[in-house]
């Protein structure tokens, strides 16, 4: 019967009333959504609900990309990957350490507030606030001190030094209307904000939905949709019935065994886009047995990593033997490190683990696409090898505890990226001036500091490669592979997803 | 009687099927109108069954009649429509059980119970329905029987229950009344009540009665004609005075003579004492109002003095709510108490519960009921054996063979002790519950109404046993009891209870052959006058306050029906 | 009675604080909410800053007593994430978990107790064969379970309700139905258990030989007597279905308690995990105390002692 319809329709009023008189069933779908009768609405589904649409309360990815529908940064990335203007028209860097940008004139957010330079130093400076410190100060810590205006129309970025990765930080740091702020205060702000982005809040219901209309005036040209619905639906399994029964259009974080169920089904499709994350099994470099380098090397040999991509990932992985993943910025495809038993288990005699060892992996379940399976076919594979691996497998708020505490020798993790630059990665994944962990090394250090003062494109991409080609030597994690994101779309979404995690409604286009 | 026209009642080759099992096997009998008749039987022997069937209230279809006709005032019953056979129960068939209380709806006022069977048979409105009630509660001689309109059953004695039972049996004036055993469950002096109450109202209302029951003073008193039922077949039948003087059945005859005889044995004066008590007392205390503050207090003991000797039963005996039981569980120190009480020599009122355990296995006790005291998932072995295990008494093997003993001193086969105690009838539970208490070796044993779940023949087999250990292994007993004639039995010394307090103590042969105090005299006159009637005469004459049948009146009087 | 409730609200207090020094030593003693809200990458310094600001770096004991302190006037503290008072997620999501326990314990009653009654008065025919297999099934198959394949059947399949969300009253009933099987398949069981117990007892024998008509003798003297201890098991139901809401709010997408509580626990978000405990001993208690109110109404044993 579902197939009668158009899959959108179903969830709307009016098409509800239809459905009653022409569908032999008693019961219809729920008219979940507020969507007017007409029109172009399309309805997103997550994990979860924002715990606020303040840009400095709530960094999960899932919630910023609801956001960077409400709101403008300076600077933006377009689906392709390209930096493209966004409040700011233009920037230049006066000093090394100094950038200046020309802001856009004739803005005004939603509610009619023009838009001028002291919204963006009030944007940021307020994220300064030590008494009310916010989670996305750790983004720019490092990278931007202050802003300041220098005149209505033009602000200046003071850095600490020379940061080549600056321009697409400001990407993370949406722009609010400070006299609307200070009007209604931080709580109501939070719950039914105001940008100048491409939507208009509407409505919140908590855990339930949140509503955003076109913004007709928007600096760009208004969006092909209408309105942008968003849900929360926590449970895999729910959030694909929804979007078989056309109750939302668009899903994230599709596994791969529903990939064929959707492809077979007429009125869906998938869209799939090379993840900025990257898997890897971390290992406590700084102690035995995996101070010593064969041991690392060996371990690399002994996990066939195609055949996790295969046959656990569905073939939705591409194996990467670089820190970065190879959607981001500077990233340089490396040699990958051959599935070879024998190999390792040389490896491991001349290491005087001929017998291997047994260890602790520390890992995540229910976080990560498969990740208790992968888990589960690494320690198989390690096995082989004499590597008897014990599985310690708490919930992700311990894991994280643990992890940052360094407790177990080996983990199994994935890194993500909101920069879409390989420094990113680096400042993750290797322990140094930084927050790396479980691995350091001073030649990649040094390295690591030059590349980030390297305001030359090619130059910096030099220093980059050099990085990945001392940091595969140095084999610190057991290479595995980068994500493929994988959304399923009714068949009327026309829309290619971006690398970044965030669905952008401003490129969704609706063919009925 | 005989010419009075059709009977009103008329049972043809009744039989009545259980699954397979036939508990009624071709049953025949008539009731006239006005007339008494009385089938007695002990359980099982399918009297109860017999009395459900007429207004077809056995549990269909799993009981079956394989053939039958009972034809009442012309109509067939067997087999009989819902409608037609609701037109009778309740309205010309009247009906009283055994247990009062649980015959009554517990969360229903009386009131409504007797309302709810007028409208249902009467286009009555419920204003009238409740005056006629009142009447009815009045007419059953329950006091301040317009309170009890709305008096829930839990807060009526066994006997007020009985009687608002009779009264809705009576409501709609039946032609026939059918008595379940209407008293077994009640205290002597309120059976003899409540029997009075109900011929009273047979000859009032000119109706019939079938009485069913175990015992044979009650058929004596009240009935015309009895039948005898043995094994789901009428053995004997005929007017009662002649069957019982002249019983031809050899199970009638035994029912006669089923009630305990013999005498306690003598026991030697200088025997030592196994248990003194000294002004036991025992009170509860009564909670009221929002703090649950103790406002008063229930004496149920009063200071009690008492000795029981080795070999020695001493016998307490008094209606339900007199204290005999408390007393017994104070003197086992189950239940605090002031006075003293010195077992073995020794003071335990003050004792812990630590200090008391090694004399526990000395102080027993066995119940009443024999199928609640014993567990239904053990097996028989595990029962008996458990007080051994308690008290780590021997091996597991010792064990086993100290149970086998003590079951075969009982009586049970030994062989049979892996079963459980639903395969055993309710004599040989008890004697079961017996032996589980025998194996510790007591000295001292309360028996708490030990035969009175049982049936006559059955508590006389007990009584005997009880008196074959005594002798055997010199055991005190506290023998609590409210049968007067097990009491004769089995006991040296008699305390007679009233309220808590003991108003007359002496050796059972004094007591019995000159009781002096009133009460005692009351307790035995209600037991014992039909028992004197059996040996001649009409019972009627004899006992002032219990009436003999009713006269079966030559023409039927007509009943005023609405 | 007025002493009864007012103990039974005397309890209230004493229960929260039991349960919450629980949750706060158990929340304390795994994860760390301030490594959860930022970034992975945070540096030491961000973390410290951070946990100062929310006041996680004084003792645990000390910070305990505060909440104690401030709960007593309603006030939980502030959500760690979302910076607004906790006990108003909680009282936003309250809605919609009243509206579905309260259909689903609608659901369950209206089924269970004719289910019941007629497997009983009927033994061993038709219906109590029926009733036999719901039982097996609702109290073998978890809710979890029961609410996917109820997706997979009535959004997947056939499309006659939505697979998620709330709003219209269609959303309602799978995630009524697979919150209140349980209870139905228990309560059935109960009730005819309970009907076949009262069904033998003397007072239905005498009943019947009353000549009561058969809907009297089974509604009026059975189920009133057998509805008691069925009331029993439906106060225990009732408050077991509180923590059902957790798994059936996730599964069905609804927005309740349950699943606010969920997801703050994960994010170890304690002032809304204590607050939605708070909410959920308050309403346990509400039902218990509604289950006395039945029995003191129903019985008039107790009633008059």
């Amino acid at each position: 019967m579902k197939r009668d319809l158009q899959p959108c329709q179903f969830g709307r009023r009016a098409s509800a009333a239809r459905l009653a008189s022409t569908a032999g069933a008693a019961l219809i779908a729920a008219a979940v959504s507020v969507g007017s009768a007409q029109g172009q609405t399309v309805t997103l589904a997550q994990g979860v609900d924002p715990e606020s649409l303040d840009p400095a309360l709530d960094t999960l990815i899932t919630s910023v990309g609801v956001m960077m529908n409400i709101y403008d940064s300076l600077v933006w990335r377009d689906a392709d990957g390209n930096i493209v203007p966004g409040l700011a028209e233009s920037w230049e860097f006066p000093e090394p350490d100094r950038m200046e940008l020309t802001l856009r004139q004739g803005v005004t957010f939603h509610n009619g507030e023009p838009f001028n330079a002291d919204d963006v130093v009030f944007s940021y400076q307020r994220l300064f606030d030590e008494d009310n410190p916010s989670p996305l100060l750790t983004s720019l810590r490092g990278f931007v001190d202050s802003v300041e205006k220098v005149d209505d129309y033009t602000v200046a970025v003071n850095m600490p030094g020379p940061r080549a990765t600056v321009v697409p930080t400001l990407i993370r740091v949406p722009i609010l209307p400070e006299e609307t702020f200070a009007e209604i205060g931080p709580d109501a702000f939070g719950s039914a904000p105001v940008g100048t982005g491409p939507f208009e809040f509407v409505r919140w219901d908590k855990n339930q939905q949140i509503v955003l209309e076109r913004n007709e005036d928007y600096w760009r040209g208004p969006a092909a949709i209408e309105r942008f619905v968003v849900r929360p639906i926590p449970e895999d399994f729910s959030r694909f019935a929804s979007l078989r029964n056309g109750e939302v259009d668009i899903i994230a974080n599709v596994t791969a065994e529903r990939v064929e169920e959707i492809k077979g089904d007429p009125g869906l499709k998938i869209g799939t886009v090379p993840s900025v994350r990257n898997m890897f099994v971390g290992m406590q470099t700084a102690e035995p047995p995996f101070d010593d380098v064969r041991v690392r090397r060996a371990l690399n040999h002994a996990v066939d990593k195609q055949a996790l991509i295969d046959v656990i990932m569905g073939g939705f992985g591409r194996q990467n033997a670089s820190v970065c993943t190879q959607t981001l910025f500077g990233a340089a495809e490396m040699p990958l490190f051959d599935y070879d038993v024998d190999k390792a288990r040389t490896l491991l005699s001349e290491a005087g683990y001929e017998d291997g060892f047994e260890i602790e992996m520390l890992g995540p379940v229910g976080r990560y696409t498969k990740d208790k399976e992968l888990q589960e076919a690494i320690a198989g594979m390690l096995s082989e090898v004499g590597v008897r691996v014990t599985h310690v497998q708490p919930e992700w708020a311990e894991f994280i505890r643990l992890w940052v505490a360094e407790e177990y020798p080996m983990h199994l993790i994935g890194t993500g990226n909101q920069v879409v630059d390989c420094d990113q990665h680096l400042g993750y994944r290797i322990h140094g001036p930084r927050y790396g962990r479980y691995y350091q090394s001073d030649e990649v250090d040094a390295l690591v500091e030059e590349q980030l003062r390297e305001y030359d494109t090619e130059k910096r991409k030099q220093i980059l490669a050099d990085i990945q080609r001392e940091v595969r030597e140095d084999a610190p994690w057991i290479f595995l592979f980068d994500l493929v994101d994988i959304y399923g779309l009714t068949a009327r979404i026309d829309w290619q997803p971006r690398p970044d995690e965030m669905v952008w409604a401003y490129d969704i286009s609706v063919s009925e | 009687m005989a010419d009075a026209g059709p009977p009103l009642l008329s049972v043809r080759d009744l039989r009545v099927q259980f699954g397979g099992a036939e508990v009624v096997r071709g049953v025949d009998f008539d009731v006239r109108q006005g007339e008494t008749v009385g089938i007695v039987g002990e359980s099982g022997s399918g009297k109860s069954v017999t009395a459900l069937s007429i207004v077809q209230l056995l549990p269909y279809p799993h009981a079956r009649h394989r053939t039958g006709s009972i034809r009442f005032a012309g109509t067939e019953l067997v087999g009989a429509g819902p409608a037609q056979i609701r037109a009778v129960r309740g309205n010309r068939i009247g009906m009283v059980f055994q247990e009062p209380m649980s015959s009554l709806n517990p969360l229903l006022t009386i009131g409504e119970q007797i309302v709810e069977v007028l409208r249902v048979h009467r286009r009555i409105d419920r204003r009238a329905a409740r005056a006629r009630a009142l009447e009815l509660l009045e007419l059953v001689e329950i006091p301040e029987a317009r309170r009890r309109l709305n008096a829930y059953p839990f807060e009526l004695s066994g006997g007020q229950a009985q009687r608002a039972m009779i009264a809705i049996a009576l409501a709609n004036e039946p032609d026939l009344l059918i008595a379940d055993e209407p008293t077994t469950a009640l205290d002597v002096t309120v059976q003899a009540q409540v029997l009075g109450l109900i011929a009273g109202l047979q000859k009032r209302f000119g109706m019939a009665l079938l009485l069913i029951t175990h015992d044979l003073q009650v058929v004596e008193k009240m009935a015309h004609r009895v039948c005898v039922m043995y094994d789901g077949r009428i053995v004997e039948h005929g007017p009662v005075a002649e069957v019982l003087r002249t019983p031809r059945h050899g199970y009638t005859r035994m029912l006669l003579d089923a009630r305990p005889s013999g005498g306690p044995a003598t026991v030697a004066k200088d025997a030592p004492i196994v248990v003194q008590a000294r002004g036991v007392d025992v009170r509860f205390p009564i909670r009221t109002g929002l703090f649950r503050r103790v406002t008063g207090y229930l004496h149920a003991v009063r200071n009690v003095d008492l000795a029981v000797r080795r070999g020695q039963t001493v016998a307490v005996v008094g209606e339900s709510g007199s204290g005999k039981t408390t007393l017994g569980r104070a003197l086992l120190r189950l239940q605090p108490s002031g006075g003293q009480i010195v077992f073995g020599g020794r003071s335990v009122e003050s004792l812990s519960r630590q200090a008391m355990r090694p004399l526990r296995r000395q102080m027993q006790i066995v119940f009443q009921d024999p199928i609640g005291a014993l567990s239904p998932r053990l097996r028989v072995s595990e029962i008996v054996g458990e007080g051994l295990r308690i008290h780590r008494l021997g091996t597991p093997s010792e064990r086993d063979r100290t149970v086998a003993q003590a079951l075969e001193e009982v009586g049970i086969d030994p062989q049979t002790r892996h079963r459980y105690p639903h395969e055993f009838s309710g004599g040989q539970r008890q004697r079961i519950a017996i032996a589980r208490v025998l194996v510790l070796r007591p000295s001292f044993i309360v028996m708490d109404e030990p035969t009175s779940a049982l049936d006559r023949s059955v508590q006389a087999q007990i009584v005997d046993l009880l008196r074959d250990l005594q002798a055997r292994h010199a055991l005190a007993y506290l023998f609590i009891s409210h049968d007067l004639s097990v009491v004769r039995a089995i006991a040296d010394q008699v305390l007679v209870m009233k309220q808590g307090v003991v108003v007359e103590q002496g050796s059972a042969k004094d007591i019995f052959s000159a009781p002096r105090h009133t009460y005692t005299r009351a307790l035995f006159k209600a037991a014992f006058d039909l028992e004197a009637a059996r040996s001649g005469g009409p019972a009627s004459s004899e006992a002032g306050s219990a009436p003999g049948p009713a006269t079966a009146p030559n023409t039927p009087t007509p009943v005023g029906r609405p | 009675m007025l002493r009864f409730l007012l103990i039974r609200l005397a309890q209230i207090p004493i229960v929260i604080a039991v349960v919450s020094l629980i949750v706060f030593v158990f929340l304390n003693a795994s994860g760390d909410p301030v490594q959860l809200l930022l970034p992975v990458e945070a540096s030491q310094e961000d973390i410290a800053q951070m946990r100062e600001a929310l006041g996680l770096d004084r003792p645990l004991l000390i910070r305990y007593w505060e909440f104690l302190v401030n709960a007593v006037r309603g006030d939980f503290g502030m959500s760690l994430r979302a910076r607004r008072p906790a006990i108003d997620i909680v009282l936003e999501a309250l809605p919609a978990t009243l509206e579905l326990a309260g259909a689903a314990l609608l659901i369950a009653t209206a089924i269970s107790l004719p289910l019941g009654i007629m497997a009983a008065v009927r033994r061993n025919g038709f219906i109590d064969a029926a009733a036999t297999v719901i039982s097996v099934l609702g109290q073998s198959m978890p809710v979890f379970w029961l609410g996917i394949i109820m997706i997979m059947v009535f959004s997947v399949q056939l499309g006659w309700l939505p697979a998620s969300g709330r709003g219209h009253w269609t959303a309602l009933i799978m995630p009524a139905v697979a919150l209140g099987w349980y209870m139905n398949a228990l309560m059935a069981r109960m009730t005819r258990a309970s009907m076949l117990e009262v069904l033998g007892q003397p007072y239905i024998r005498t009943a019947r030989a009353k000549g009561l008509p058969e809907h009297m003798v089974v509604l009026k003297h059975a189920f009133g007597n057998a509805r008691i201890p069925i009331v029993t098991i439906w106060g225990l139901q009732a408050g077991a279905m509180l923590t059902g809401t957790v798994i059936t709010e996730t599964v069905f997408s609804w927005p309740g308690i349950g699943r606010a509580s969920i997801y703050a626990l994960q994010g170890r978000d304690y002032p809304v995990v204590l607050a939605a405990i708070a909410v959920f001993t308050v309403m346990f208690l509400i039902i218990n105390l509604v289950v006395d109110l039945i029995y003191f109404l129903l019985d008039p044993r107790i009633r008059r002692s």
